[in-house]
């Protein structure tokens, strides 16, 4: 019994080295393999996440004592792995990594002159982009932003609208700080997500954790909390939230709890590029759960509105739900 | 092979791309909406895959489907939550469950550290080359001085010696998470 394990265990492995090079008739025979037995696909599916893990955290790996990773003899070719070919297949993470480094290069070179150097990154609705700061900071945004940046300082940004994802270089001497409104963000060592809709600022913590408003409230938030800032009413309240879903606009999704189903509009808008307006009557019922949309809005509204039961039509340049 | 030649393969092939997505997600709905996401992905990249020919249009499709099948696996995990539209429609008290799976995931990381600390240096090195900087096994072998077979037996055994030294972690609850369906449940009932 112990022996049939092992050997199912090595078949796993065996079909999940050789994936990468498996011809269409292999393939028919790994899937008549893993129907073939549910421990088949149980044991694949162990060895295929432990796979992702050791491909996604390289910090799990122990420091070499000598460095194993000589120079090669010959000069090394910028090797497009068979890895980052298939890159855009699944994640999104080596694509933004791809995307970053090609806007470092941009913004580096005209960011050495100093001076009085704000200057804005902007993203249309619809449209997404990633870009890298000089020292290391790395930020995410979602369609319809707009954001400031100072060229002679690169530990400051404003968010003027929209939403974007920080990952900050943390550095106890100098934070990253985030303005918006009259509203501020300190990073203490983070990744954290700022939206503005209006009035409303949301601030949400995946890693380390930021201080809201520093030199004033003061709160510090750990990774897992929630903020919601209302600058027209003077209303702050903080929440719980699930770490992984924070940034959730990255994977095209959107998560509510207990919020007004109106909000959707909002991310339509920076997602799909495409204005939707929801019925009064709708807008306003507290929503719970989480949607994903597919980045095409003709996708996307049909699908709303019959998550909620509702009707939708397109008129020219609108979308628009309505109760049925 | 044209971009409209690929999608004659998707559909040709589109019976086997769902067994093997129902095979790796462990049920249909998921499989089905899997399917529906490598259409769109097909649609979306149609000039990418129009500059860059596709050698082995079917191959080429079920290693799409393997990967969409392994991100999801992953964001399940990661997330606790099912890969559909409405996910968890639940009051906010049930969070437990969500930061349990978190748990979950977070133990498997320590698992893998501690299996890579354990075998020889030589071994987590193929790895990280191989995982981390996806390095061909072709250049693994050159930077380590061994035979590319060697490599791959390096691959081999490491991936062998961390699925081990996990089952040997889990073996006192296994009966417990026999019983409660919890951890491996996603093959369905």
């Amino acid at each position: 019994m112990a022996h049939d394990a092992a050997d199912i265990v090595d078949r796993a492995i065996d079909w999940h080295l050789r994936q990468a090079t498996m011809d269409e008739a292999e393939w028919h025979t790994f899937v008549a393999w893993l129907e073939a037995d549910p421990a088949h696909a149980q044991a694949f599916d162990a060895v295929a996440l432990d796979v992702s893990m050791l491909a996604e955290h390289p910090e799990l790996y122990p420091a070499p004592a000598t460095p194993v990773a000589r120079q090669p003899r010959f000069p090394q070719k910028p090797a497009p792995s068979s890895r980052r070919v298939w890159a855009w297949v699944g994640s999104g993470a080596a694509v933004a990594a791809a995307a970053s480094l090609t806007l470092m290069l941009m913004l580096v070179p005209t960011g050495l002159t100093g001076g009085n150097a704000s200057y804005a990154v902007e993203t249309k609705p619809g449209q997404r982009r990633d870009i890298a700061l000089i020292d290391g900071t790395r930020i995410e945004l979602n369609g319809a932003t707009r954001l400031l940046l100072d060229r002679s300082n690169p530990r400051v940004a404003t968010l003027e609208s929209g939403e974007a994802t920080f990952h900050v270089r943390h550095d106890p001497r100098d934070p990253f700080t985030v303005h918006s409104g009259r509203l501020t963000v300190q990073d203490l060592g983070t990744v954290f997500n700022v939206a503005r809709d209006g009035a409303r600022l949301d601030v949400q913590v995946a890693e380390g954790s930021v201080l809201f408003q520093p030199k004033r409230d003061a709160v510090t938030l750990h990774a897992g909390a929630a903020i919601t800032a209302r600058e027209d009413l003077g209303h702050i309240a903080v929440t719980k939230i699930d770490v992984a879903k924070v940034g959730l606009w990255r994977e095209r999704a959107v998560s509510f709890l207990g919020e007004p189903f109106g909000r959707v509009s909002t991310a339509v808008q920076r997602i799909d590029g495409a204005t939707l307006f929801i019925d009064p009557g709708l807008s306003q019922r507290p929503f719970t759960g989480m949607v994903r949309l597919s980045g095409k809005v003709a996708q996307d509204v049909p699908h709303l509105a019959a998550l909620v039961g509702a009707e939708w039509h397109h008129d020219g340049e609108r979308w628009v739900i309505s109760p049925r | 092979m044209s971009d409209a030649g690929l999608k004659a393969v998707f559909l040709a092939e589109q019976p086997m791309l769902l067994r093997l997505l129902v095979a790796r997600l462990g049920n249909r709905a998921d499989a089905e909406d899997a399917l529906q996401d490598m259409w769109l992905k097909l649609d979306q990249t149609a000039p990418a895959s129009a500059a860059q020919p596709v050698a082995q249009p079917a191959a080429y499709l079920y290693r799409m489907a393997a990967n969409l099948a392994a991100d999801r696996r992953i964001a399940a995990t990661r997330a606790g939550v099912r890969d559909t539209a409405w996910l968890d429609v639940q009051p906010s008290a049930a969070e437990q469950p969500t930061t349990e799976r978190a748990l979950l995931g977070r133990e498997r990381l320590a698992r893998i550290e501690a299996a890579l600390a354990a075998m020889p240096p030589r071994m987590s090195a193929a790895l990280r080359l191989y995982r981390v900087e996806g390095m061909p096994q072709k250049d693994i072998a050159e930077q380590l001085g061994m035979t590319v077979s060697g490599v791959e037996k390096l691959l081999r055994r490491g991936a062998k010696e961390i699925h081990l030294h996990k089952i040997a972690d889990e073996a006192e609850s296994a009966n417990q998470h026999r019983l409660s369906g919890e951890g491996k449940s996603h093959r369905g009932t």
